[in-house]
């Protein structure tokens, strides 16, 4: 005899003809089994001298005595799971210019260009200052601050003054603080090099790939390509800067389906040892352009497979490099620590992970906030900065966001075998169906994710060992 | 424009079930209950001008069978849960280490 924990269950690989089951416990531990063995497990007669018992048994999804040291253990783990929840907002994003040297096609932010007015579009000496102040009031232990744009370099004073104030109050708050700043190299000067270092800054950049994919949408104000000027900085900035402090983003458009190869390549070229595939943002001048730079979702799923498997034999020649995204999913889905990324968890991240501090002083609960409020919405907007903390984030706009984004008790999502691994983008669903919570049979988010965890399910599986253990290996080291 | 009226068994199936199967597809097709008796009438009507496949109606029984189950499992571990929850976040004791 023995009774059921909780547990969600799926057909294999979303194969409704499927002869396995794929279970997985309330904190995320998984097994797939037959359907046999789960028609057994739900009536009741799963014989208890069975390996399937006992493993059952071992992943807390049926408890042969008292469920109650089941209870405390599931407990322990969804503890330890939400963990990223106890310190509240962490990371907060600051916009110091809205200007930029670029005009990427695909710019989400709307960027201004960089002979825009400085008046209208950089962030005052007043208001970052009062950036600053609001930023150490958040009850972390840790903050990460994020200079954005725009292009945040082109703001270099706001920069200086918003760490000179920081690190004033942190003298007697003492929080483990971290700066980063995302620019796109290539105006940097040596000065602003200089002074990243003696700061301990990290650099996060922009590569898309071989100068061809790189030149198609990342262009100048004049609307050449920057590829050439940018590797070049890029050398000059390791002068400066520890490889390990410089991380490089990339941006998926049409250009780069079928190509993710290149890009990998073009990444281990320039010594990085991290790439994640990011699909396209819908918001901004990307949204201009959608028709000439998005695709489907099968399709970037069906080019994300190739660059991971590419990844992988990469790795296997002993070539390291680790696809981010990929990362993080197997840290949900193979240990018990506490993985909180922005844009994946539940309660969303929104306000109480992350937060942006626009320019003009405006508060938003996250990056697409300011975006969509750049095209006219301000649904995710919290405020200002004149505001008081507590109006900011612990405010009904917060607390209304919060409460759609929240997946145990979202439509769909509450039943779904992903769960634990899973979370909420209430900016994705309110800009692609004009809803928080979004309708998960029409989101593209939930389609994306459910492919990726199905296709890191079929590695796992596999019989290939040496892509096991690679992916084992990269879950051992945190992100 | 598809349409196909089903009926269920009201004994084996629940409103919960239907209800959740018609969420799942709902990009693909409408769906309108109503109980008559002792069981459940379906319609489901295309969303758009093609017609529902025979595909799609093995699928949605199957997934209205997984649903059903999913109902029933979430009647067993609905205090449990609860319980777990609860025990997550409730406040635990400070312990000061010398």
């Amino acid at each position: 005899m023995y009774s059921l924990l909780p547990f969600r269950f799926l057909p294999y690989k979303n194969d409704l003809n499927s002869e396995l089951v794929l279970l997985v416990n309330y904190v995320g531990d998984y097994k797939i089994v037959s359907s046999e063995v789960f028609s057994k497990l739900l009536s009741g007669t799963l014989s208890a001298n069975s390996q399937s018992f006992y493993d059952l048994q071992g992943l807390n999804i049926i408890s042969s005595g008292v469920p109650e040291a089941d209870v405390a253990v599931l407990a322990t783990r969804y503890r330890s799971k939400k963990a990223y929840l106890d310190s509240f907002t962490s990371l907060h994003m600051v916009v110091t210019t809205l200007r930029c040297n670029q005009q990427c096609r695909y710019c989400h932010a709307t960027a201004k260009k960089e002979e825009d007015s400085v008046s209208t579009y950089d962030m005052t000496i007043e208001t970052a200052r009062k950036t600053a102040a609001m930023i150490m009031q958040s009850p972390s232990p840790v903050i990460k601050v994020e200079f954005q744009g725009g292009d945040s370099s082109l703001n270099m004073p706001v920069v200086q003054e918003i760490v000179k104030e920081i690190n004033q109050i942190n003298i007697t708050l003492q929080k483990d603080v971290e700066f980063v700043i995302c620019t796109n190299l290539l105006d940097i000067s040596t000065d602003d090099l200089d002074y990243f270092r003696q700061h301990n800054f990290y650099l996060s950049i922009s590569l898309d790939g071989p100068k061809s994919i790189h030149d198609s949408n990342r262009v100048d104000c004049a609307g050449n390509g920057t590829y050439d000027r940018i590797m070049k900085n890029l050398e000059i900035t390791r002068d400066y800067i520890a490889p390990n402090r410089i991380s490089a983003l990339m941006t998926a458009t049409r250009k780069s389906l079928g190509h993710f190869k290149e890009i990998v390549d073009e990444y281990v070229a320039q010594g990085f040892h991290g790439i994640i595939f990011r699909s396209l943002n819908p918001y901004g001048r990307c949204i201009e352009n959608w028709d000439e730079l998005s695709y489907s979702m099968d399709e970037f799923i069906a080019s994300y497979k190739d660059g991971l498997n590419y990844i992988i034999e990469l790795n296997k020649k002993g070539i390291s490099i680790v696809e981010g995204y990929a990362k993080l999913l197997l840290s949900r889905m193979l240990t018990s620590y506490s993985t909180g990324f922005v844009d994946l968890q539940s309660p969303a991240g929104a306000g109480i992970s992350g937060v942006i501090y626009d320019y003009d002083g405006m508060v938003y609960a996250c990056d697409e906030g300011r975006m969509l409020a750049e095209m006219g919405d301000e649904r995710l907007c919290l405020g200002t900065i004149d505001d008081d903390y507590q109006a900011i984030f612990n405010g009904e706009k917060l607390h209304s966001i919060i409460a759609e984004s929240i997946v145990e008790t979202t439509p769909m999502c509450t039943d779904c075998v992903y769960r634990m691994w899973c979370g909420a983008d209430p900016a994705r669903h309110y800009a692609t169906q004009h809803d928080l919570m979004g309708h998960k049979a029409k989101s593209d988010f939930c389609k994306k994710h459910m492919a990726l965890f199905d296709f890191l399910i079929e590695l796992l599986e596999s019989n290939d060992t040496a892509t096991r253990d690679i992916l084992f290996s990269w879950v051992g080291g945190r992100l | 424009m598809g349409t196909a009226c089903l009926d269920f068994d009201s004994s084996i199936f629940s409103i919960e079930a239907l209800l959740n199967t018609g969420y799942w597809c709902a990009d693909k097709a409408v769906l309108e209950i109503k109980e008559e008796g002792k069981s459940y009438k379906v319609v489901l009507t295309s969303k758009d001008e093609t017609e529902l496949t025979a595909q799609f109606f093995d699928d949605f029984k199957t997934m209205l069978v997984h649903n059903q189950i999913r109902a029933n499992l979430k009647n067993i571990f609905a205090d449990i849960e609860k319980t777990i929850i609860n025990r997550a976040f409730r406040p635990i004791a400070q312990v000061n280490v010398d």
